[in-house]
């Protein structure tokens, strides 16, 4: 998704406030399934909440101390953990940060990063694989019911097409 | 041969490695047996050790430990795992832990391991903090 805002308007509302997160307010269309279609106005360009601002710093720190995680940090395994996995994890976490509130971010003995949270009566993971591939799965909290995605390559439209249906629509 | 664990109420203590804890959420990976476990987690017995006792042995032979949790043998029987007795005897420069056991996960694919894992970890933290 491209979302175009004048530069002069970013200038003039955000002078010294450059390389902080902003959030958007837009006006999308959509077409007769509810897929997304366009952009329509863009409202608002916000600074983004500062609590949400907090958790994302924290959650970027936690996954620079990954970067610092020998071979051998769990008790003599672990895998020195992937930077590919660390940089993935870290998109992931900007692109969505509607949980950042809930994220907890943990190394995987493989060397990959794993986000976990609870959304909806959900317990879900998102997990970044040392190779670059990306998975997501879960179990009901309550229930006996769980899920597990196919492997993804990329943060692509695909991948993040799955977490909103996993995610997002069960907040509805 | 190993003893199978039948007391349903025993817990049975597992050790949370620093890595798997932030700000009081537990990561699922703690409950997840890693290749080199042969797809066995290593528990404690509390009919044998305390969660303090279970941890400072495990902080005495070299490994790290944030917090104790614990499970049931019969909540680790409800996600189809079995669980049973392996004493381990001292050797090189490590004490014996006689109250060690093994929750078996081999008969369940690595997919079928990890949501197990998010179950039981959520099961631990309502448990609570052992130590």
């Amino acid at each position: 998704m491209r979302v175009t805002v004048d530069r002069d308007r970013v200038r003039n509302e955000f002078d010294g406030n450059t390389g902080r997160a902003v959030q958007f307010s837009l006006l999308i269309e959509l077409d007769r399934h509810e897929n997304f279609r366009s952009i329509v106005d863009v409202y608002e360009v916000d600074l983004i909440d500062q609590e949400f601002a907090n958790r994302l710093e924290e959650s970027k720190s936690r996954l620079a101390d990954f970067h610092r995680l020998a071979g051998g940090w769990y008790n003599g395994d672990g895998e020195k953990i992937s930077p590919r996995a660390i940089r993935a994890a870290e998109t992931f976490l900007i692109r969505r940060p509607t949980f950042a509130e809930t994220y907890g971010l943990f190394p995987t003995e493989g060397g990959g990063v794993l986000v976990e949270f609870q959304t909806n009566g959900w317990d879900i993971s998102v997990e970044f694989y040392a190779s670059g591939e990306i998975e997501i799965f879960g179990v009901e909290i309550d229930g006996r019911a769980e899920f597990f995605s196919p492997k993804y390559q990329d943060l692509g439209d695909d991948f993040f097409a799955e977490f909103d249906r996993r995610a997002e629509v069960r907040r509805l | 041969m190993k003893t199978s664990l039948t007391e349903m109420a025993e817990l049975l203590f597992r050790q949370i490695h620093p890595n798997f804890i932030q700000n009081g959420q537990i990561g699922s990976p703690a409950f997840c047996p890693t290749p080199k476990d042969d797809n066995k987690l290593s528990v404690d017995r509390s009919s044998m050790t305390t969660p303090q006792a279970s941890r400072q042995l495990f902080v005495s032979n070299g490994g790290k430990s944030q917090g104790v949790y614990a499970l049931s043998v019969e909540e680790f029987q409800q996600e189809n795992l079995t669980c049973q007795a392996d004493p381990i005897e001292a050797e090189d420069n490590k004490l014996a832990n006689p109250a060690h056991a093994i929750a078996d996960y081999s008969a369940h694919s690595q997919k079928e391991q990890k949501n197990k894992a998010k179950r039981l970890k959520l099961k631990a933290m309502a448990r609570g903090l052992q130590a």
